[in-house]
């Protein structure tokens, strides 16, 4: 009987070690294990001029033990509401020390008080020596230069298991990149936590956060926030935007748009506001795609800048539709260079005409329409180019002036930026290079996408662009000793199927000097109100800002 | 009963062998697991080391002069210590004497010496029902009852489950070597699990050990704590154990590491190969003892051999019991193994019997 017992406690025990002993082992180990994190420090993104646009800062919530604390509630909330409302003014104190008060009517003895607040002001209340009162820690990023650059910078929120994550722009395309890596010490301690010194220990280092240098220069993105600002309002705007590129590295010198938020507060603005327009938002251009298509017929041969247009004495009729010119002034026999001078939509109707749909989706496609130009930023929508089976005759027509087709402003710019040097097709970069505090981990390289056109072709229609600024309507704003090679442009906005009537998306885009380009520019204005064509509202704007870009590179 | 000189035969070499093993396994293990305990508590690494030597060294000497004593000499004592036993299980409920330690009062103090009355009952029962069983006329079964009611009762009232439970084995072992009737036995039998049932579902205390028993998850940070952690230990060993010394449930996670839990340590550093090793041993040391009860030369001889050989496998069967989680925990030591100087003493002392016995094993 003595042998049954033993044989069921030695099948008991096998059932315990055997058969259940690798999940019990396991969950022995996860109770003794110790694990400590140090926390990484987030990378820093520096402008070209080695300035810090987002860094970081520490911030700190309040923690009250009640049984602690050496003075009453009240008079705890009359000490510090001052400093939390940040405020002389009465009202705004009364109002944050009656919410304040709320916290305390719950009946719980230790409370957070929900007020991010900085080093300074927990060094005053510290200072008070209430008594219980201790503060939490947390890291918060931090913007010297407030909202400048903020959906090119993006923001840091939280993922859902609360560990900063980055969304949109640099933020969230180079969220590895900034995180780092926190450090790890795992080791086996006992139940009171004191650590078993015969134990297994595993030691991570802790990597921090690699900092990004941008392109961007401080100087250039303030005066383009504050002239498209101005602009903006000048026009009655209801959003604008503007991209400055080096047209030879594809490097971003600026990039702005309005309206934008604080990455700071970022959950106190709208979402539609955090996704940066400039690389996720499509539009049909207008007449500023004209040179993209001109120059594709002169490189296939099929046109040349003399060549006359032949169907411009009147409006073009295309199935049911027709096509007229912006001002309905026609001009028979006019060269491609007047076309594009004259902003004639008759004339780029003739052009698609001498294209042919073959070469004109080919184009589109050689310039980088339809795809990514692998901006790094987190957001760049890719827009794609309907198949050609779903091109019509009055597709051809229309894409020649730019409608019919939705673009974003960097495809277009890079595109553009193709004229401006020699016919290469640029990918746009923000950031110059990665670094840590040690070396630099990675330096950017300017990279081409493709060659479109010739340079030859990329000349000639400079040329003509020289043309469109001197002599076409935008000439009142023209600056002296600065050779600027560029077209207006003035979309219709499709809605629902149609087009407004009134409503439009003016821009205007070039570069100069136009033989060697500093810098191509794209400036748009949705909607504005003082007029609808792009050379009474975007162009003013854009010549504003050549101005000052003249003289702060002394062109 | 004459003993005849030339019935002498040399001790069982054996038991004495296994004996001995065990001790020491009981001592390496105790200093493995109670450095750093010692070191914390006492500031002495060696603290409960040293102790239990002191106690094995009592123990053995015991032994050493009991083995060579003849063993009718504990029929002649058999009612004194009897009496004894009982009177030192009242004394638990005296005030000053008596000390409760987790809310069960089975110790007394005496100064510098603290001693579990439960140990000498377990002889003065062994040694009572012994000489019962060597009448001429045996007793009328309920008088047995009784006289067994008696300690058992008191050890209920502190209480003590497990020790209750192995005082109604070894009288049952007694009883079978001593060739009582079936109904006897089913009797005893009977009214134990009658009494095992009102006890269990009586009391919130015990139907929450059985709980614990029944699933170490079921409360694992609170009531079935213990049983967990136990789980814990054994899982943690596999087949080949963590190896001597590497325990890490010993560092504060398993309670009574050196006492109670001290073979689920046993088999977390040497595996399942390891404890399996030590229940085979463990159950050839029970052999030796039937072996010697088997070939007493007398009926005293094979009864009381009978009842320490009891004495000792159920103790053990009881705490591996708890150990595996089969039975629940009820504060068993592991016969030689595991810390205490009661247990360790009284048990040497019963071995020594032991080998008094064999020494005189008839020739038949």
């Amino acid at each position: 009987m003595f042998s049954i017992l033993n044989l069921v406690i030695l099948g008991r025990l096998f059932y315990w070690q055997i058969i259940k002993g690798g999940e019990l082992a396991a969950v022995a180990k996860r109770q003794r294990l110790d694990v400590e994190e140090t926390y990484a420090p987030r990378g820093i993104i520096y402008s070209q001029d080695e300035y810090p646009l987002v860094t970081n800062n520490t911030s700190y919530r309040i923690n009250v033990y009640l049984p602690n604390l050496d003075v009453s509630s009240q008079e705890l909330v009359d000490k510090i509401s001052p400093i939390i409302a940040d405020s002389d003014d009465e009202e705004v104190v009364e109002a944050t020390a009656s919410a304040m008060m709320d916290y305390f009517s719950t009946g719980r003895k230790w409370l957070t008080l929900n007020y991010e607040i900085s080093q300074n002001k927990k060094k005053i209340i510290e200072e008070m020596d209430l008594g219980g009162i201790d503060f939490e820690e947390k890291e918060i990023r931090d913007y010297p230069e407030a909202s400048m650059a903020a959906q090119l910078v993006g923001f840091v929120g939280s993922d859902k298991r609360g560990n900063p994550q980055g969304y949109f722009g640099l933020e969230g395309n180079y969220h590895q990149q900034l995180s780092g890596q926190p450090g790890l010490l795992i080791g086996e301690s006992n139940p009171f936590g004191q650590t078993i010194l015969s134990g297994e220990r595993i030691e991570e280092e802790m990597q921090p956060g690699m900092n990004l240098t941008l392109h961007l220069e401080r100087a250039i993105q303030f005066i383009l926030e504050e002239e498209l600002k101005k602009g903006i309002e000048t026009h009655g705007a209801k959003s604008g935007w503007a991209v400055i590129l080096d047209p030879n590295t594809g490097a971003v010198l600026g990039m702005a748009s309005f309206p934008n938020y604080h990455p700071g507060d970022f959950s106190e603005y709208e979402d539609e506001l955090y996704p940066n327009p400039i690389v996720a938002e499509g539009f049909e251009p207008g007449s500023v795609f004209k040179p993209l298509i001109m120059a594709a017929a002169i490189e296939e041969g099929k046109v040349k800048p003399e060549t006359k247009c032949t169907i411009c004495d009147g409006p073009a009729v295309i199935g049911d539709h027709t096509v007229k010119t912006w001002n309905e002034k026609y001009h028979p026999n006019s060269t491609m260079k007047e076309v594009i001078a004259n902003s004639d939509n008759v004339g780029m109707v003739y052009v698609s005409q001498q294209l042919g749909k073959k070469n004109i989706l080919e184009y589109l496609d050689k310039f980088g329409f339809g795809q990514k130009t692998e901006i790094d930023l987190q957001e760049e929508a890719e827009l794609s180019i309907r198949p050609s089976n779903q091109w019509y005759p009055i597709d051809l027509a229309t894409v020649s002036f730019g409608q019919g087709v939705l673009v974003t402003p960097i495809q277009l710019t890079r595109a553009f930026a193709a004229l401006a040097n020699g016919g290469k097709l640029v990918t746009p970069q923000v950031v110059d290079r990665i670094w840590s505090r040690t070396e630099t981990i990675h330096q950017f390289e300017p990279k081409i996408a493709g060659r479109p056109i010739s340079q030859a072709t990329a000349e000639k229609v400079t040329d003509m662009l020289i043309g469109a600024v001197e002599n076409g309507p935008v000439d009142w704003t023209k600056i002296d000793n600065l050779v600027v090679a560029g077209k207006t442009g003035t979309a219709q906005i499709p809605i629902a199927g149609h087009y407004d009537d009134e409503k439009t998306i003016t821009s205007f885009i070039g570069f100069a000097p136009a033989n060697r380009p500093k810098f191509i520019m794209l400036v748009s204005l949705r909607e504005p109100q003082s007029s609808p064509w792009g050379s009474e509202t975007a162009a003013p704007v854009w010549f504003n800002i050549a101005e000052k870009l003249k003289y702060y590179w002394e062109i | 009963m004459s003993l005849n000189k030339k019935n002498k035969q040399p001790p069982d070499w054996g038991l004495i062998g296994l004996t001995t093993f065990f001790i020491f396994v009981g001592l390496v293990m105790i200093a493995d697991v109670s450095l750093v305990q010692a070191e914390v508590t006492f500031g002495d690494k060696f603290y409960f080391l040293k102790r239990q030597l002191v106690w094995v060294i009592l123990g053995g000497s015991l032994a050493l002069i009991v083995s060579r004593l003849n063993y009718h000499l504990w029929s002649k004592i058999a009612k004194i210590t009897f009496l004894s036993g009982l009177g030192l299980l009242l004394f638990v409920f005296l005030p000053k004497i008596g000390v409760t330690a987790y809310g069960a009062k089975r110790w007394l103090n005496f100064g510098f010496i603290n001693f579990q009355p439960v140990e000498l009952m377990k002889l003065g029962v062994i040694f009572f029902f012994a000489k019962l069983a060597d009448r001429e006329e045996a007793l009328p079964l309920w008088q047995e009852l009784i006289f067994l009611a008696m300690p058992v009762g008191l050890i209920l009232l502190q209480p003590d489950f497990g020790s209750a439970v192995l005082l109604i084995s070894i009288t049952a072992a007694i009883w079978f070597f001593g060739g009582k009737n079936l109904f006897g036995l089913s009797t005893l039998t009977v009214l134990s699990i009658v009494l095992g049932m009102i006890l269990i579902l009586s009391s919130p205390y015990r139907k929450q050990r059985l709980m614990g028993l029944l699933d170490p998850f079921y409360d694992p940070q609170g009531k079935s704590y213990h049983a967990y952690q136990l789980a814990l230990t054994l899982g943690s060993g596999g087949i080949f154990g963590q190896g001597m010394g590497n325990s890490r449930q010993k560092f504060q996670y398993l309670p009574e590491a050196t006492t109670d839990s001290i073979v689920a340590l046993i088999a977390e550093e040497f595996g399942f190969l390891g404890i399996t090793v030590f229940v085979c041993l463990f159950f050839l040391l029970v052999g030796r003892g039937i072996s010697i009860a088997r070939n007493a030369p007398d009926k005293f001889g094979q009864v009381l051999a009978g009842g320490i050989t009891a004495l000792i496998a159920f103790q053990g069967l009881i705490n591996l019991g708890a150990v595996a989680i089969v039975l629940p925990l009820t504060g068993m030591p592991f016969p030689f193994v595991s810390y205490g100087g009661s247990s360790l003493i009284t048990l040497l002392t019963a071995t020594g019997i032991l080998i008094s016995i064999s020494r005189h094993t008839s020739s038949s």
